[in-house]
Order: C-alpha cells, then structure tokens, then sequence
C-alpha cells in the first residue's frame, strides 16, 4: 500500500465523526429549552470511519463491500469532499466525478436536452463539453425521439440511462459510484458496465461501492471490507470475497 | 460529554486536510458562474414551465398587491407622498421590497429545498442561495416595464437619477444574496427559523418607509430608524424612480450595511454549508 508516484487517489488515517444525539434538537426552540434542562444536550460521538487508508492507482477500480452502516457511502462523500472528515488526509491527482445517484438535479418539466445542460452544468462541465458530447450522450440513453420531450414522461428506464450517460462524459479521472448498479435491470447492466471496463482500459480510476458481489469481482481489480468503520480486507476481490461472503450470510439470518 | 474512546492512544489525530493538486472539478469561476445560470434558469423553469400565462404571472402578483395596498394605504388611511401620488410611490417600494424579502426567504431554504442535490453532489454550495436571488431578480426586472408605464401613467416623469438604477438593483441583488446566504446556513439545523423569518420580513417591511412617508417618523427617532439598512436603499429607490431628494447619509450606512451583511453570510456560510447534510 505504499502510496507510489502514480497514486492518484491517497487517502491516510481518514476518521469521521458523527454526532449521535440522544434527542437532537431540532429547533431553536427546542435547542433553547435543552440549555436549560438536565441532560438536556447529551450525545455520544459515533465514528463511520475509523483511520481508513488506502491509495489508488490510475486505472484500478477498488470495490468496497461491507454490511449496511459499515461506512460505504460515508466513504464516497468523504472522498468526493461532500461531507468533511474529521482527522486524515485526503489526496486528489485529478477530477473527481460522483455517481452517487442517478438523476440528481434532474426537472420533470425539462427536455432531455435541457436536462443533459442543466446537469452538465452541474457536475461542473463546460458549455463546450456539453455542446461536444450531446449527441453521445443522446445516443448513448437511447432516447431517441423523446430526446425532446419532459423528462416525466420517461421510463425509469430512460431515466437512468440518462443519468449514467451524462455522468461518463464528463472524463474524470476518478468515479465515484455507489449503488447504482444494482438499482438498475439487466438490460441496463448489459449497457453500463461494459462501458464501464472501457473507461478503465482508458484510465479512469474508480470506487465502487456495492451489495452486489458479482459486480464487484467483475469489475474490480482490488476490494476493500469494511466493517463498522474499519478496513478489515484489502486485496484481490476473490480472496476478499470469499473472506466477506460468510459474514454475509451470517448477517442476513 | 463526548466519548472518544473508540481511539486509540497511538493514534496522531490531525487537522483533517482535502487537497487537489492538478485539475480539480470547481477550479473555474466561469464553471462556477455557468452553474449559476443554470441553476437560476432552473428555479425560474421550475416556476413556469407548464403554466399557461408563464411569464405573465410575475405581473399578476404586483398589479393585486397595486390595488389593495392603495386601498388600505391611500384610501383608508389617507397616506401622503411628497411630490408624488401616493399609489406610484408605495408601488415603487413594494416591487423593490418584495424582490428582495422573496429573495432572501427563497434563498434561505435553498439548501433544505436542495438537500438531495447537496447530498449527492460536489459543486460549491453557494450557487443555491445566490441562484436563488437571481431567479428573482429576473422576475424584478420583468415587471420593471410595468412600473414604469404606471409611472408615467400618474404624470411622474423620471430624473436623471434613473441612471442610477443598475446601483439600486445591485444594491438589493447583494443585500439579498448576502442575507440569504447567512439564513440558509442556519436553516438546516433549526427547522423553525422558516416561521420566524416570515414574520421577521413582515415587521422589518414595516420599519421601512414603503407603506409610509417617512417624515411621518419623528425627528428624534430618525437617525435610530436609518439604522436599518433597507431605510437607506428603499429610499435611494424612490430617488431613482421619482426623483426625489438623495439622503446620502443613510444611502451610506445601507452601503455598510449592504456589505457587512454580504460578508457576515459569506462566512457564516462558509463555515457552516458543508455541514449542512450532517442533521
């Protein structure tokens, strides 16, 4: 692990922190009245992330399973820089890109194309990337003649494709996915991850996060367990997951 | 109170540090500036797109706000205006007044409003709230025209003092976006504020000389009153519209003000935006 030249993502020691309330207060006025009681204002740190580390090369795709509230997506928020950490250090070499959702920002009342500018803007592409990559994006989702039509007459379908579409075109050098591939239907499979492995040959580096195992060994060529916060695994996904897989089971009885 | 204990001793426990070297994703304030329009064409889309008078309903809203407050203010209460009907006077105030207390209000929920587009993604948080004044400030300048023609109408011909519009709309722009920015900071850790700062805005119209002349407050009580910032830039807007006389004093303290409050709510945003998603 040791963090090489070519290392475009470091991340060293990354704890964070959240804070459990035993009842938050959720108002001014509750906030002014729990001054004045007795354990009024209790609460108890609870970390999501205790001192993870790792660095990722150009290229790789790291995986990252683990059972749900082990730290997946606090990771990926952390990396992304969408929530702050509480100690470590985080590295960037490059642009970072989130697939966190699919069709985040999107308006049912705007066109396909007008969507596809609206949220190129805003996963920060320039008019010029947007204009230049229209066509394949538009040819990518398949929308055809609904390219022009409200986005609330699409199909989950169509939605989806849309959101993945965009998000490969803006060229960073390191996604960040969580989840999305196991939300869609095996069509939408057959399309994504393909295009996925494309991406890697070409050098684009990626996180990602998921349930789904299968994925994970197909597409990864490392994976990191998580569990309650800590990396209990990082290796080759077949010796991870075959590591992970027992405790899944378990987990799920 | 809090319990750490799931550290350990050896642990160094540092300033955490996020740093991108090379070409990050937000490094340019064209991309910046570009997502701003965007997001300002989003809210406005959001508003219109599907309904059939579309623009025209920016005017509907000042033209009934025209006649009740005429009636209640001229009618009922039998306000006067110097130098002007009293209709184009309190006209003039209310549009100014309404862009910027609809701004601010917008703004101070745009990170609640957006919280899943914060939640999911990386661009700089402040676009929503100054989005959010924008959208306004477009529907301002669409029923300025209106304003205008009633103006005239009433038999008030402008100054030379209508040049100075673009500093009067940049001075209610700033102000907007600065106490936007501040209340929407707040605004996803106190989920009442909402309440309070709509009755908030309701006094604070109140202690602006809009329904009012403001020769109606008493000498003694005056330099206290232009205390608040909006008395300086509402007044400096019925110079700009009507021609009556400049106050530059309070016209200054509304600049510091104006700016006092942008740089407060920067900060306070500043500091408290990325936490925003932690509630």
């Amino acid at each position: 692990m040791s963090p090489g030249p070519d290392a475009i993502l470091e991340v060293e020691g990354v704890w964070r922190k959240y804070r459990r309330w035993e009842r938050r207060p959720t108002s001014l006025k509750d906030a002014f009245v729990r001054i004045f009681q007795r354990n009024g204002l209790v609460y108890e740190d609870f970390w999501a992330l205790k001192d993870v580390s790792f660095s990722l090369r150009r290229g790789e795709a790291l995986g990252i399973c683990g059972g749900n509230g082990s730290g997946k997506s606090t990771l990926l928020k952390v990396l992304a820089n969408i929530l702050p950490m509480s100690h470590g250090r985080v590295t960037v070499r490059g642009k970072i890109t989130t697939l966190l959702d699919l069709g985040t920002g999107f308006l049912p009342e705007l066109t396909g194309r007008e969507n596809i500018a609206l949220n190129g803007a805003i996963m920060g592409l320039s008019g010029a990337e947007v204009a230049s990559h229209m066509e394949s994006i538009i040819e990518f989702a398949d929308l055809g003649s609904f390219i022009n039509s409200p986005i609330k007459t699409y199909s989950a379908g169509m939605y989806m494709r849309l959101g993945f579409a965009i998000a490969i075109h803006v060229n960073a050098d390191i996604l960040l996915i969580d989840e999305i591939l196991a939300v869609g239907d095996e069509e939408f499979h057959r399309k994504c991850i393909p295009e996925l492995k494309r991406m890697q040959r070409n050098g684009t580096s990626m996180v990602i996060a998921s349930h789904a195992l299968g994925m994970l060994s197909e597409l990864c060529d490392r994976v990191m367990w998580l569990n309650g916060g800590r990396v209990m695994m990082d290796g080759p996904p077949a010796e991870v997951l075959e590591r992970y897989s027992p405790h899944l089971v378990v987990a799920n009885d | 109170m809090s319990t750490s204990y799931e550290i350990h001793p050896s642990v160094k426990m540092t300033q955490p540090v996020y740093e991108v070297i090379g070409d990050a994703n937000w490094n340019s304030w064209n991309k910046i500036a570009r997502l701003i329009k965007h997001m300002t064409w989003r809210s406005l889309a959001s508003r219109y797109k599907g309904s059939a008078l579309g623009f025209l309903w920016t005017l509907v809203n000042p033209i009934m706000l025209m006649f009740v407050y005429t009636f209640v203010f001229k009618i009922i209460f039998q306000q006067k205006a110097a130098g002007v009907p009293f209709e184009v006077y309190l006209m003039t105030g209310i549009l100014a007044w309404n862009f910027f207390s609809t701004a601010a209000i917008q703004a101070s929920v745009s990170l609640v409003s957006g919280a899943s587009l914060v939640n999911k993604s990386t661009f700089p948080r402040i676009v929503l709230p100054v989005s959010a004044v924008l959208a306004n400030a477009v529907n301002y300048l669409v029923a300025l025209p209106l304003l205008f023609a009633f103006i005239f109408v009433s038999g008030v011909r402008p100054t030379f003092a209508i040049f100075l519009l673009p500093f009067a709309f940049l001075l209610l722009t700033v102000i907007a976006i600065g106490l936007g920015a501040l209340l929407a900071s707040l605004m996803p850790f106190f989920q009442d504020l909402q309440h309070l700062i709509e009755v908030f805005f309701t006094m604070w119209l109140f202690l602006t000389p809009i329904v009012y002349d403001i020769s109606l407050i008493p000498e003694r009580w005056r330099s206290w009153y232009a205390l608040n910032p909006m008395v300086g830039i509402v007044e400096f807007i019925h110079t700009v519209f009507l021609g009556q006389p400049l106050h530059e004093k309070s016209l200054g303290i509304s600049l510091v003000g104006t700016l006092g409050i942008l740089l407060i709510g920067l900060l306070i945003f500043r500091r408290l935006a990325p936490h925003c998603t932690e509630v």
